[in-house]
């Protein structure tokens, strides 16, 4: 345990009380953690939208951009090698920096159930320590959800290929990653909006996904989904699993949130939700949730994702009164066939009242179910779901045995690693600026933003030895 | 006798080669290949004019060759058209059955199909080809010929290419500086589809790819009619660039290896650390280049290309029933190895075109670069024999009428 001033979970804004987070337990058993800059951003606006029960803290090595987030608690880790910066597009700098606060971040997991790592893998901070945060939970024994927030293509090609590297090593550190394309929300707004504008959109999707998922598995269901579904939905997909949630107002709002999930940039305008072999829809809403509207929306589903296992889930929260949330999760290429289970149709949801009735017997016996309850002492692999019991992860790489000196050797590797990648990166560029001299007079031939007259293997980031 | 206008002369401008095929079709529609003129492409890329002065130059040593083996005058020519601007798309158009008894005539079908072809043609776009499919009377689907069935409304479904006005009248005005007219203008993947496609073949649904060295186009056929159809301008030109850029030799090297040592399909087990010696240009050094490197940059390119066509294919509905495989021609087909990798992208089995119902020299006929140009012959066949079945049918209609 290291007292240091600037280690996790101690003071690193002015605006934080330094012992809560170190002394309270967490009390749901989930923790989101949003890792550098863009990860502490959309924990800022996951705090904002009250995610009552679990707890979202935004950590960075850099101090600015942590004092410039309001209202989510935020921590600052890595003094010694970051010292109070960023890590500068540096993956082997962020890793650094994580492991440095070893021991702390380890204490902090113990006994959490689930945490969301939200990072955005082409930075130095989110792509080196948070699949490094992510690793650490796992080892304390929690189920480790990444959600990985690729760059936008403007953002150029070092963090295009940090993306890449920061991903594949998040994928090995968490349970399951989501990928979230940020050039996918780009699509989706007007090329004229105001930067800021697209930015806080970004954010504001994956924030309204991220708190979507929690409400999903903590909010007393008549379909429950339990994490069990999730994990077993996302496990060994990583890289084709999507996810999309929207929340719809109005008389019509059914039908306007299957034509806002059709157009979601996530879902890549439906091709995901055709392509997808194992799907989950959850629909939530108010004590005004009409069984048609979970009926319509559901076989909507059923028949957009033909070929896929479809699980459903349904839940009434008062909270959401005149609203309904629709979260999505599809996946694809997995090969991992989901067993037959998913929930089926609650007959008593063909009235209003008797639903509602359910809903509230089921809230004023337990706030949380007791099918999410951590128990206490045991291994996270033996809680028992309703479905069954956790299956193990495809990849598990043994728990790292090292001592201090073992795992600073181990940041020095991936830091060579790092710089041969990044040399071969700049050769590549060279070849970008002399690649397209034969078609140079001629119209460029742009598929899907691409631009075909440029080498393949260049666009593709493949380094010829 | 000899009559003139029964010779037919298609004329491809492409990226690699000028190709002109002279044709003459008999009394019974056979078609004979007289001659074939070639000449290297100078001043096209992509499928598109961009130097006029040389491909002028090109296409009329292309021309006199063909006129000279075929023993011919060429005064009209059925030119191919490919390139960026090509669009190509299903419309639907739609006419009301005004007539008293509701009885769908002739006229209403051409008027139904009118509309479809003027549909969302964007300003400065011509229509260049138009294929039937079939109709829709009210609410009944798959229709093949709704004369005199009663309905209300009748929708033709057409599935329409369209270009550049602006770009098919360049390509127009070099072929007329040669006191050379155009009959019509056809889309490049058509014409390949009619040389070398068997009805059977379109009936049970098969693909054709024409991988030229500027551009590459497809046409997709199931139960009889043209159902999907596009063009990507992405050619063996771009392997070679691909190569020139990859392995840093020139691109005139580049395009001889790709013949002579290129194949479809990356073998890593095969090529892993072999070289292979590039004779120095202009007095330099041999120099070593990398197969594995040269084999992964050719076979992404081609990869890519067919991925690229895979994707847009997934539009047509009745892509997943096709039966009779895809068919390759155009330069690309002769690449090693380019079976394997259209077999792995479209799992369906893979053949090379050979030109079929044409008789000619037996060695134009087998070439799969011949395959356009061919087409762009039979293509002005099938439009002549319309012709003169429609004039007869004027003609009889007329007799019917006053005849009597």
């Amino acid at each position: 345990m290291n007292p240091d001033a600037s280690s996790p979970f101690a003071d690193g804004a002015p605006s934080n009380s330094p012992t809560e987070a170190q002394t309270q337990g967490p009390a749901a058993g989930f923790l989101v953690i949003g890792v550098g800059h863009s990860g502490g951003a959309i924990a800022e606006r996951i705090a904002a939208s009250g995610m009552s029960g679990a707890e979202v803290v935004a950590v960075d090595t850099d101090l600015t951009s942590l004092r410039l987030l309001g209202g989510v608690k935020s921590v600052a880790f890595g003094a010694k090698s970051a010292r109070g910066g960023g890590c500068g597009n540096d993956l082997a700098m962020g890793a650094t920096a994580a492991y440095e606060d070893e021991g702390v971040w380890k204490q902090r997991f113990a006994g959490v159930r689930l945490v969301c790592v939200i990072t955005g893998v082409g930075g130095g901070v989110g792509g080196g320590a948070g699949p490094v945060i992510a690793r650490l939970a796992r080892e304390a024994g929690a189920l480790v959800l990444g959600i990985a927030v690729l760059p936008f293509d403007y953002e150029g090609s070092l963090r295009r290929s940090n993306a890449a590297t920061g991903l594949d090593a998040l994928r090995s550190g968490a349970d399951a990653v989501i990928c979230v394309p940020n050039q996918g929300v780009a699509a989706m707004l007007d090329d004229k909006t105001p930067l800021i504008e697209m930015f806080t959109a970004a954010n504001d999707l994956v924030a309204q996904s991220v708190v979507s998922i929690w409400r999903l598995l903590h909010r007393p269901a008549l379909n429950p989904v339990s994490f069990a579904d999730l994990e077993r939905l996302l496990r060994g997909r990583h890289a084709a699993s999507v996810f999309a949630a929207v929340e719809v107002r109005g008389a019509t709002r059914a039908r306007e949130a299957l034509e806002r999930l059709q157009k979601h940039p996530f879902l890549q305008a439906g091709h995901m939700l055709v392509e997808a072999d194992a799907a989950l829809v959850a629909v939530a809403g108010g004590n005004d949730l009409r069984f048609d509207e979970v009926q319509g929306i559901q076989n909507q589903f059923q028949r957009l994702c033909e070929h896929a296992q479809l699980m459903t889930g349904a839940a009434v929260d008062p909270e959401l009164e005149g609203r309904l949330v629709v979260t999505v999760i599809a996946t694809r290429g997995g090969t991992v066939s989901l067993p037959a289970t998913a929930p089926t149709a609650a007959a008593s949801a063909s009235t209003g009242a008797s639903a509602t009735a359910a809903a509230a017997a089921t809230v004023s016996a337990e706030p949380v179910s007791d099918r999410l309850a951590f128990e206490e002492g045991g291994e996270p692999e033996s809680i028992a779901t309703g479905t069954g019991t956790r299956i193990g992860p495809m990849f598990v790489p043994p728990a790292p045995n090292f001592n201090e000196g073992q795992k600073r050797e181990l940041a020095q590797r991936q830091i060579k690693n790092s710089m041969r990648r990044k040399k071969a990166i700049q050769t590549l560029f060279k070849f970008d600026v002399v690649s397209v001299s034969r078609f140079a007079q001629t119209e460029p031939v742009k598929r899907n933003g691409e631009n075909l007259d440029e080498p393949t293997y260049a666009r593709r980031g493949i380094a010829l030895n | 006798m000899f009559d003139p206008g029964q010779v037919i002369v298609g004329l491809e401008i492409g990226t690699h080669k000028i190709c002109v095929a002279v044709g003459e079709a008999g009394p019974k529609g056979e078609l004979t290949i007289l001659g074939i003129g070639q000449c290297t492409s100078r001043g096209v890329r992509k499928g598109e004019i961009t130097d006029t002065q040389k491909a002028a130059e090109d296409i009329r040593t292309a021309l006199a060759e063909a006129e000279q083996q075929a023993n011919v005058e060429i005064q009209e020519v059925y030119l191919g058209i490919t390139g960026n601007h090509i669009t190509c798309e299903d419309s639907k158009g739609v006419h009301p059955i005004a007539s008293y008894d509701r009885t769908i005539t002739a006229e209403d079908m051409a008027d139904a199909v009118g509309n479809a072809k003027q549909f969302n043609c964007a300003a400065g776009n011509e229509v260049i080809d138009s294929v039937r499919q079939d109709y829709c009377v009210d609410d009944m689907t798959g229709v093949e010929n709704p004369i005199g069935l009663v309905g209300s409304v009748l929708t033709a479904s057409v599935h329409v290419i369209r270009g550049r006005t602006a770009r098919i009248e360049t390509a127009r005005r070099v072929v007329q500086s040669m006191q050379v007219s155009v009959a019509k203008p056809v889309f490049n993947g058509l014409a390949s589809a009619l040389a070398v496609l068997t009805p059977e073949q379109k009936r049970q649904g098969v693909l054709l790819i024409d991988l030229g060295a500027g551009a590459t186009e497809y046409a997709f056929f199931y139960g009889g009619m043209l159902r999907h159809s596009g063009v990507l301008p992405v050619g063996g030109d771009h392997v070679s660039n691909d190569l020139a850029c990859g392995l840093r030799i020139s691109i005139d090297q580049a395009e001889q290896l790709k013949r002579e040592i290129g194949s479809a399909v990356y073998d890593a087990a095969a090529v892993r650390g072999q070289y292979y010696e590039v004779p120095g240009e202009t007095g330099l050094e041999p120099r070593q280049i990398s197969l594995e490197n040269f084999q992964r940059i050719m076979s992404m390119r081609l990869e890519e290309t067919l991925e690229l066509i895979s994707r847009d294919l997934a539009r047509a509905e009745t892509f997943g029933l096709a039966q009779a495989g895809v068919v390759l021609c155009g330069g690309g087909a002769r690449t090693r190895d380019i079976e394997k990798l259209v077999y792995r992208i479209f799992s369906m089995d893979v053949v090379k075109a050979h030109t079929h119902a044409v008789s000619g020299p037996a060695d134009v006929l087998a070439n799969p670069e011949f395959a356009t140009a061919i087409g762009l012959v039979r293509y002005g066949a099938m439009r002549l024999q319309t012709r003169a079945r429609s004039r007869f049918g004027i003609r009889a209609t007329l007799q019917s009428l006053f005849g009597r």
